[in-house]
């Protein structure tokens, strides 16, 4: 009996380790290539977003793809979150991001871009029939819609006198004027465009004046040792024609002239970066009374929760003399 | 009879509900779908935020109350019922000034613990783009890019906000506690003479 055991075990344990063989040999293969994380958030159609079969697609993916197959390294898609993206690349929990993000001066200190891959501009959606707005001056005294940490967030905060609401996405910021809750949403063209194309948002439109004229990169932690391939793959699909195929594919039209550097962004990223302390302080006005409203909402739920709990549970006791939970021994 | 069933299931059916939903959906469906579903119908209709996450909130919490509640009441002896019921007194006066001032002084610590829950789970409203604290430093961060410290500085008040409530709270245990306050006196007099 004894010896049977053993035998078994010495016969598992070899077959465990024959296992986790095959599983580093199948890792190291597969290493032999580079693989880069990339960032997403596939909430952004036609850029980013599912298809019906939950597979990622958008003019981004395949940009991002088509970069990879031009310069040698495999792509890995990462969901996260927008406003979470230049967090994730300055610790380097991620190679790269795609998310047709603008490159921005106040970005471009905080992490790098790679050149330009795309055009595209701010627009204000409005409600059908509603008097149009054409310039951000006539958003003064209306309530905006916009996407957290995006262009259009930072452009509406320069407007005097206007109440904004942030949104996690833009599908939100879109279905919030859709519902009649604010007057406009500021946010990138083609995106608002596309939504209303497919369909989603019947009671919305975008007027034709675009805000800016923005570019998009794709990011890289500070510095890194990727970002020259990125570029190098970018520089190949732009020239050999994928890029215009990508860009036929998902809009329709012939792509614009792209400089190779964006316009007014600072090309070594210089720290100006404010110190912990600073931040930490500027900020702690802001959070108080954010911690202010926690509080007042706690309360407030609190007390009529505790009212309405109560109520839910003698409600029976109220409308018949008995026990609110059954007990027999009040009937 | 058959009206007491009928609330006793409306009343088990929305604590069922809140309890086993997440409370995120739950935001969602009160400030997108409330709006969507009256304006269906061919109304007018705009949500007040604060509004909105007052109501999401308290269904919530009113839900888990419940649940404390019956806990409490179950939890005191039949004894006591008898002893009231043989003194004359109706169901509702046993209720009234036997069963429940008993009872909620051992319902304080759950809704303590909840009371903790909802004022962390505040946090969700951050969603809807509701500015409270969560939603201040997230929009901080996306600006200055200083995750660490901003988050650090939230959760930093988040636990000032739960360690003074989880205080009030076993003051008010201590306060209701009838045994303790008669005692005080005397266990008072002896500490003082070590001092």
């Amino acid at each position: 009996m004894m010896q049977f055991l053993k035998k078994r075990a010495v016969r598992l344990l070899l077959l465990s380790l024959s296992g986790l063989l095959i599983v580093l040999c199948g890792t190291s293969s597969a290493a032999d290539r580079k693989t880069l994380t990339v960032a997403i958030e596939p909430v952004y159609a036609p850029f980013e977003f599912k298809a019906a079969d939950g597979s990622l697609q958008g003019f981004d993916v395949d940009v991002m793809r088509a970069i990879g197959a031009a310069a040698g390294f495999q792509v890995r898609f990462q969901s996260i979150a927008f406003d979470g993206m230049i967090p994730a690349l300055q610790v380097g929990n991620v190679d790269a991001a795609v998310g047709a993000m603008t490159i921005t001066p106040q970005r471009a200190e905080a992490i790098s871009f790679s050149r330009p891959y795309f055009k595209a501009g701010l627009a204000i959606a409005t409600p059908k029939g509603a008097p149009s707005l054409a310039t951000l001056e006539a958003l003064q005294g209306k309530k905006v819609a916009v996407q957290i940490g995006t262009t259009g967030a930072e452009a509406v905060k320069r407007i005097a006198n206007v109440n904004v609401r942030t949104f996690n996405a833009a599908v939100l910021a879109l279905q919030e004027l859709n519902n009649g809750n604010v007057d406009a949403v500021v946010s990138d063209a083609p995106v608002m465009l596309y939504a209303i194309k497919t369909g989603n948002l019947k009671d919305v439109e975008v007027n034709s004046a675009l805000l800016s004229e923005e570019f998009y990169g794709i990011p890289t932690p500070p510095n890194s040792p990727n970002l020259s391939l990125i570029n190098q793959g970018l520089t190949i699909i732009l020239e050999n024609g994928t890029y215009e195929t990508l860009y036929r594919k998902w809009f329709n039209a012939q792509p614009p002239q792209l400089p190779s550097v964006a316009p007014g962004i600072p090309q070594s990223s210089q720290q100006t970066a404010l110190g912990s302390g600073t931040v930490m302080l500027n900020a702690l006005p802001s959070l108080i009374k954010g911690a202010l409203v926690t509080l007042q909402l706690t309360l407030l739920s609190g007390i009529l929760g505790l009212v309405g709990g109560i109520v839910a549970r003698s409600c029976p006791f109220v409308f018949h003399q008995a026990s609110p939970l059954g007990c027999q021994s009040l009937h | 009879m058959s009206s007491i069933k009928l609330v006793r299931w409306a009343a088990r059916a929305y604590i069922d509900f809140f309890r086993g939903t997440p409370l995120l959906v739950q935001i969602f469906m009160v400030y997108f779908g409330i709006p969507a579903l009256v304006q269906a119908l061919g109304f007018e209709f705009a949500f007040d935020r604060f509004l909105a996450a007052v109501i999401a909130l308290t269904l919530n919490c009113a839900a888990y109350v419940a649940e404390i509640v019956r806990g409490g009441i179950q939890s005191i002896e039949t004894g006591q019922t008898e002893a009231a019921q043989s003194m004359g007194m109706t169901a509702a006066q046993t209720m009234q000034f036997v069963i429940f001032p008993q009872a909620f002084r051992r319902m304080l610590p759950p809704l303590g613990n909840q009371f903790i829950s909802l004022l962390k789970d505040t946090s969700l409203v951050a969603i809807i783009g509701f500015e409270e604290l969560f939603r201040e430093g997230q929009l901080i961060v996306a600006e200055s890019y200083r995750p660490f410290e901003l988050y650090a500085i939230v959760a930093l008040i988040y636990l000032v906000l739960t360690l003074l409530s989880s205080q009030a709270f076993s003051y008010l245990e201590k306060r209701m506690n009838p045994a303790r306050s008669r005692s005080r006196q005397p266990q008072i007099q002896p500490a003082a003479d070590l001092i």
